[in-house]
């Protein structure tokens, strides 16, 4: 049912690798309600790498189909390093404008949900915090 | 809030100005153009031939608009001026001002007229506390337009200021070098329009698709028909028609506020819910947006169901120890500012917050009985299911059964995660206040009705009897332990919290109202209760004090601890009308509403618990927001709390407790499953006379 996303990354990458698992896991229960397709823009240099994930009732399928999208999200690789980590806030991201977000907002909101928990007392910004 | 500042608004975008409609704003007052929690402009000085305005008026047209009558030459010299300039100011995606300067001279005149302009992008929570910026500025001046930017790292925030008559831009504003002739007016349009993340945002409303927006687009982005959107709320809304006047303009006051205090979040649409206050909280809050549209749902139901759409598709999904989330759990606060997008600060959103989540699931059921709208229910069974886990599975912090708190983002979270937030609102009868986890008993209360109130749904809605039997199962046991736990012995009243060993925090406080509202109270207790909140202690004749007068902690202007809350009232009258207390309820709600007419309709956030023998009107408490969401909502709950309003399946139950100085009463075409019902009372609650129950 699933397709493997396209193998450019290398085997080490998190960010690959989480895809690569939103991939085998086929249904993620947080999305049950939704359905649409999402693209997601990894920029690495001048390289521009699709992750089309395609929803249908919380079935998942990813790809890396540049197709059209009713929702993109693009970011540089590093940003998307640290969202797979739990160590960056999806939405914190987007208004920091970090991620650029085009079309479905609902959608945007929903997709997010995939994205794991930070460490347990990860604070961000605890050295750096002001006031 | 200064006084004598003007504010205009229109969702979360609004203006604060001095009474010559100009703004320079320091770093730490909030004047200034606002919108998505960021000042995008400090200064906006308009002068004539180098000098200052002075007001003849200002007028607040409508809450998005504002004029401003001034005339050359400041201080209080008497001006023979030959000159007059009126400022028309409208909100919308940034603001819209007309300018017109009239000659009354026989001869032409030369003038140099100004407008200073500059933008700190502040946070709003750098205003709050003051904070130096990390980012940089940058200015644009060029042949048709002024753009003010500010950039840090991948964050960018822009004002672009323009003109419909030709004039001169520099960094610092603009000139026209004009000559008005005799008996002549000149006039100009002049566009203050904010742009947020570049290209990827839109605002409500607008098609988010498709290519960037230039800044020619973006200058000419037209504001909304708020005219015809305010007069079609307006017309929408339940008619009402008494003989008290004071209810008429307050009931006019509270809607046009309410109309004022609409917000559509991003995803929303052109759907709104209600934002929490002006000028700081103009965002979404869980209990907030959740408290006003339980209030407004016999007017409006929209803002409830808005309200539980957007809630819902923000609820938490994983454990987050800086934003306090949980699975489940209802968001306490959105932001949008600078702090947030670099997770200075943990609003994106923030979740700290314990009645929310309850709260939630008794709205989403009480939204049904007044609509029938079961899609809905059935779109939001997940998220209300979820609600209902994070009860027993996250917030039952000390493994006893009971909801409790305790923040664990130590550094920017709420230490108080109940309606009383301030630091000191919880305490026993001594003053001392309880460590942490705290256990409030108004959260019970709401976790027993969110357990009655969805067991129904789950039996009616969602076809699933075995969670409702599970559900009214654990609703009954919780009654069962909170009865006995909190009941403080010697006083005949329940106890605002239990501490962390389990120890009753023993003061006398207004929770009990909620307690009352909720359901949770055994039936033999109910009478002692009403009459400690009607009694001496509590009601000061004007209200119910949020904690008793002997209490250690006992202020009558105390934040949380002596004055009186208006949208605290009004559930608590809702609570005593649940237990069959009509009287009392008529009681509470005329001695709120008479105070709203010395506040011109517009109830504060609170006021001062001094006797009313004592003071004869209300004393105001110095009050950050105003209006405020929640006691916006207040007197449309007493309205149906009066009427004794009841939905009961598909008919709207009116059984009308009325205190004589309302006289006749009519609320006319109150939407519902029912489609529109009227309902009619007369004044019979002589409320001089009623002291509590005996």
């Amino acid at each position: 049912m699933t397709t493997s996303a396209s193998g450019k990354a290398p085997t080490d990458d998190p960010v690959a690798a989480f895809f690569d698992e939103l991939a085998r896991r086929g249904y993620e229960p947080l999305l049950r309600k939704v359905s649409g397709r999402v693209r997601f823009d990894l920029v690495d240099g001048s390289n521009l790498e699709p992750r089309l994930v395609v929803i249908d009732k919380g079935k998942l399928t990813v790809t890396g189909d540049s197709a059209e999208a009713e929702c993109t999200i693009r970011g540089e690789l590093p940003v998307f390093k640290e969202l797979v980590s739990g160590r960056r806030n999806f939405v914190a991201a987007v208004l920091r404008g970090a991620l650029a977000c085009q079309g479905d907002l609902e959608l945007m909101f929903a997709i997010q949900r995939i994205f794991p928990a930070p460490p347990r007392g990860w604070d961000p910004t605890a050295d750096t915090r002001s006031g | 809030m200064s006084d004598g500042m003007v504010k205009i608004l229109n969702g979360n975008t609004f203006v604060v100005s001095d009474v010559r409609g100009d703004i320079e704003a320091s770093p730490s007052d909030p004047t200034g153009l606002f919108s998505f929690d960021t000042r995008f402009l400090s200064k906006w000085v308009l002068t004539v031939n180098g000098d200052r305005l002075m007001s003849l008026s200002a007028d607040d047209l409508q809450y998005y608009e504002a004029r401003f009558f001034l005339v050359p030459g400041v201080g209080s010299v008497y001006v023979n001026a030959t000159l007059s300039v009126i400022r028309q100011r409208s909100v919308g995606n940034g603001f819209h001002e007309e300018v017109a300067i009239l000659n009354h001279d026989d001869a032409p005149v030369d003038l140099t007229v100004r407008i200073e302009a500059d933008s700190d992008f502040a946070d709003l929570f750098e205003v709050k506390d003051t904070l130096q910026k990390k980012g940089s500025y940058a200015r644009q001046a060029g042949e048709g337009s002024l753009l003010l930017k500010y950039r840090r790292d991948t964050y960018e925030r822009s004002t672009a200021i323009s003109s419909s008559e030709p004039c001169s831009f520099d960094e610092d504003g603009l000139t026209f070098s004009i000559t008005i002739g005799p008996h002549e007016t000149w006039t100009t349009g002049l566009d203050v329009a904010i742009e947020m993340l570049g290209q990827q945002i839109g605002e409500p409303e607008q098609e988010i698709e498709g290519a960037p927006r230039s800044l020619a687009d973006q200058v000419k982005r037209p504001i909304p028909d708020m005219a015809r959107n305010l007069a079609g709320w307006l017309d929408e809304a339940p008619q009402l028609e008494c003989d008290w006047e004071t209810l008429l303009g307050t009931y006019r006051r509270s809607l046009i506020d309410l109309a004022a205090l609409r917000f559509s979040p991003m995803t929303a649409g052109s759907h709104s819910l209600p934002a929490a206050g002006l000028p700081w909280f103009m965002t979404m809050f869980g209990r907030d947006s959740i408290f006003t549209s339980l209030q407004a749902l016999p007017f409006t139901s929209e803002l409830a169901a808005t309200t539980l759409r957007e809630l819902g598709l923000r609820q938490g999904t994983r454990i987050d120890d800086f934003r306090d989330e949980d699975p489940g759990r209802i968001l306490h606060e959105m932001r949008y500012g600078e702090m947030t997008a670099f997770e200075e600060r943990p609003h994106s959103p923030y979740f700290g917050t314990a009645d929310a989540t309850p709260l939630y699931v008794v709205l989403l059921d009480e939204y049904e009985r007044w609509t029938g709208d079961r899609e809905l229910v059935l779109e939001l069974e997940y998220e209300a299911r979820a609600a209902l886990h994070w009860i027993d599975a996250y917030a039952d912090l000390q493994g006893n059964g009971y909801i409790s708190y305790r923040r664990r983002n130590a550094e920017t979270g709420l230490e108080n995660q109940c309606w009383k937030d301030s630091w000191d609102s919880i305490s026993y009868r001594d003053g001392t206040l309880p460590g942490f986890p705290r256990a409030t008993c108004e959260l019970q209360g709401y976790a027993y009705d969110a357990k009655v109130r969805g067991a129904r749904l789950a039996r009616e809605v969602w076809n699933d009897p075995d969670y409702a039997a599970e559900l009214e199962k654990q609703a009954a046991d919780l009654k069962r332990r909170f009865n006995h736990d909190f009941w403080v012995a010697d006083g005949e009243y329940f106890a605002i919290a239990l501490d962390a060993d389990g120890r009753q925090v023993d003061s006398l406080t207004s929770n009990n109202g909620h307690l009352l509202w909720s359901g949770i109270v055994d039936e033999s207790k109910a009478k002692t209760v009403a009459a400690h909140l009607l009694g001496d202690r509590l009601f000061t004749g004007w209200g119910i004090r949020t904690l008793a007068e002997g209490e250690s902690r006992y202020n009558p202007i105390g934040y949380h601890n002596g004055t009186i809350w208006p949208f605290d009232n009004s559930f608590i009258a809702w609570g005593l009308r649940r237990y069959g207390f009509k009287d009392e309820a008529a009681v509470v709600a005329a001695g709120i509403l008479e105070a709203s007419r010395y506040f011109d309709g517009r109830l504060p956030e609170a006021f001062g618990g001094y006797p009313r023998s004592m003071t004869k009107y209300p004393v105001q408490y110095p009050t950050a927001c105003s209006p405020q969401a929640w006691s916006t909502g207040a007197p449309l709950l007493f309205l149906r709390t009066m009427l004794g309003l009841e939905p009961l399946g598909d008919h709207l139950v009116v059984d009308p407790a009325l205190p004589t100085s309302i006289g006749r009463l009519e609320l006319l075409d109150i939407p519902g499953r029912w489609g529109l019902i009227d309902a009619f009372g007369r004044g019979r609650v002589d409320t001089s006379r009623v002291t509590g129950p005996r």
